[in-house]
């Protein structure tokens, strides 16, 4: 399977670092490109250009993002809206395709001392943050940043179910 | 006694669009999207939408799900019309007939619903290859 072309010379490098997404994105777009795959499969295609898959994924992206024009009418009721009546007729009509495997949630640590270097582990990435840690001594943040330098950020989707669990 | 009787329709109505409503909410919940929850919920957060129902994700979802399901359709129409149509060289023409989605078809699907996805021709090092040379020295 070939993909849309690869770019060549210099330009790769740059153009490379200036379209590399953060974490979370990369996290979402790759979730999207599976649940495209299955969509495009169960319309009858056996196969797919990657370039294609990405395009189809980044449209997904932004129709969650955006919505639909047309959707809603404060005058009258959603159901009557023939976006809500055709939405309506396609769950009754077509059959499911579910997601190919659960996603599984991130569980925050019931210990506080877990949780505490949870939170500075995400908080270090920020720059000066070092200097601003007040209840984290020294050691500690120390061999958390040298730990960061290996792993990857935590994703906003973490950070956030953290905040949740509170 | 006019006023009453279009004041009672009118909220027979009324309820008849929420119960409407509230039957169709409930029969989302019944259906499982392609399109996972959590992806949902990301990317209605990452909107600035935090919304605890998961109906509403779900509708989302499922309005997701149906377009991209409507786009793909219609790619699939563009993509078994090309293989249908006689190729002049039979040494080109491909031995099994496997259905691959293209940027080429999905372009076309995309056109109709007003999204411009246009696939590179060529690339280039740099904005002068492929000029003729006296256009290049100019």
């Amino acid at each position: 399977m070939s993909d849309g072309g690869k770019e060549r010379g210099k330009n790769q490098q740059t153009s490379s670092k200036k379209s590399r997404p953060s974490g979370d994105a990369d996290f979402g777009l790759a979730i999207s490109k599976i649940a495209v795959a299955q969509i495009c499969e169960s319309t009858g295609f056996r196969g797919s250009h990657l370039s294609a898959n990405d395009a189809m994924a980044e449209i997904a992206d932004l129709s969650l993002s955006c919505g639909f024009r047309g959707a809603s009418d404060v005058r009258q009721c959603l159901v009557s809206s023939d976006v809500v009546r055709e939405i309506a007729k396609f769950v009754s009509t077509e059959a499911e395709v579910p997601f190919f495997r659960s996603i599984p949630r991130l569980t925050v640590p019931s210990s506080s001392q877990r949780l505490h270097r949870l939170v500075i582990t995400y908080l270090i990435g920020f720059r000066g943050y070092l200097h601003t840690a007040a209840d984290a001594n020294a050691d500690m943040v120390e061999q958390t940043r040298l730990q960061m330098e290996e792993r990857p950020l935590l994703s906003q989707q973490m950070v956030l179910a953290m905040i949740r669990e509170g | 006694m006019n006023s009453s009787s279009s004041s009672s329709m009118g909220g027979e109505g009324r309820h008849d669009d929420d119960s409407g409503l509230t039957e169709f909410l409930s029969s989302l919940m019944d259906y499982t999207p392609t399109i996972p929850d959590e992806l949902t919920e990301h990317y209605l957060g990452k909107s600035g939408f935090h919304c605890p129902d998961l109906r509403l994700t779900r509708l989302v979802s499922v309005a997701t799900q149906k377009f991209m399901l409507e786009v793909a359709n219609d790619a699939l129409q563009h993509c078994k019309a090309r293989q249908a149509a006689p190729v002049k060289d039979k040494s080109k023409q491909p031995k099994e007939k496997r259905l691959v989605l293209t940027m080429d078809d999905l372009s076309k699907s995309l056109q109709e619903y007003g999204v411009n996805l246009k696939h590179q021709e060529y690339f280039a090092d740099n904005p002068s290859t492929g000029m003729e040379p006296t256009s290049r020295e100019e």
